[in-house]
């Protein structure tokens, strides 16, 4: 007795068969000759740079790590600039009051 | 096509010369592995195009020698680079909206819904269309994405690992057994959608 679960299996065993089919297309063997003309109209790739395409290949591989970095830095530069910030203005504020108090109480 | 004489140098020497600037020697690496990149190609592309994507890889494959150095052999990086001009493209294909969007006639419903019935026997396929069940595949398979498409036709077409696709598409394995049980739900859902004209339209 076959179940319900058969139908996906025998479809999937259909579209397999069919698929391999793909591997029985003949190809004309012509294109060596067009791809050797195509290689010669590009030239040597010796002296080629690849630097651009090395960079990129590193950035790409360095962004998991560089990226919560930076966004720690911000978070950590910000938090200082806020506490720079803050005990600049209490600095200020501190300066003021001690000169203003010396020049009404004097010494 | 011109001699060149290289029989007797392995792979890594005749890449040295092309680099060293003796072109004509890559004809050399085109021949001895040609039928390896054909093979690959022909599974992933329309007829019409196969050609020319072979072309793109042994292409790519020219213009970056320089970084083969030293990564195993040459026939496996080519397969990388073979996987991955397929799946571009498909990315290309789908992105230009050149792919046609067919359109399955009565005789493909009926083709699947007979192909799905458990009355069948085993020599169904024989007898059945090959061009009708080729056409419903194409059909399927161009409602997956490009990469979805390629997991699909790596591992559940042609039986390579996980760990193998995933080396040649360049993503995690995670990402690949992800991908593959999504598109194997999508082409389900495509193939009963057209058995019970659902999914002709979608």
């Amino acid at each position: 007795m076959k179940g319900r679960g058969a139908a996906p299996e025998k479809l999937g065993e259909l579209m397999r068969s069919v698929y391999r089919t793909r591997e029985h297309v003949a190809i004309d063997e012509g294109w060596q000759g067009t791809l050797m003309a195509r290689v010669r109209q590009v030239g040597g790739v010796e002296g080629k740079p690849q630097f651009l395409p090395a960079f990129e290949r590193l950035v790409w591989r360095l962004v998991p790590i560089s990226l919560p970095m930076s966004v720690g830095m911000v978070f950590l530069l910000a938090r200082l600039y806020a506490t720079a910030h803050y005990d600049g203005v209490q600095l200020f504020a501190r300066y003021v009051e001690e000169l203003t108090l010396k020049r009404i109480l004097g010494g | 096509m011109e001699k060149i004489g290289l029989e007797d140098h392995d792979d890594d020497q005749v890449i040295r010369r092309v680099i060293a600037g003796e072109i004509n020697a890559f004809e050399r690496l085109v021949a001895r592995h040609g039928s390896l990149v054909t093979a690959i190609v022909r599974r992933h592309v329309p007829f019409g195009d196969v050609e020319d994507t072979i072309q793109n890889v042994f292409l790519r494959a020219y213009l970056s020698l320089p970084s083969f150095k030293n990564r195993g052999s040459f026939g496996g990086w080519l397969s990388v680079i073979a996987v991955r001009t397929c799946r571009d493209f498909w990315r290309d294909r789908y992105k230009s909206k050149e792919f046609p969007v067919s359109v399955l006639a009565e005789q493909h419903e009926q083709w699947l819904a007979s192909a799905m019935s458990d009355e069948r026997d085993g020599a169904f396929l024989e007898r059945a269309s090959q061009k009708e069940a080729a056409e419903i595949l194409d059909y399927a398979l161009g409602k997956l994405s490009a990469g979805d498409r390629m997991v699909l036709e790596l591992v559940y077409f042609e039986g390579r690992s996980m760990k193998e696709t995933a080396g040649l598409l360049g993503w995690s394995v995670a990402n690949v057994k992800v991908r593959l049980f999504r598109s194997k739900k999508k082409l389900h859902k495509v193939l009963t959608g057209i058995s019970t004209k659902e999914g002709v339209e979608g």
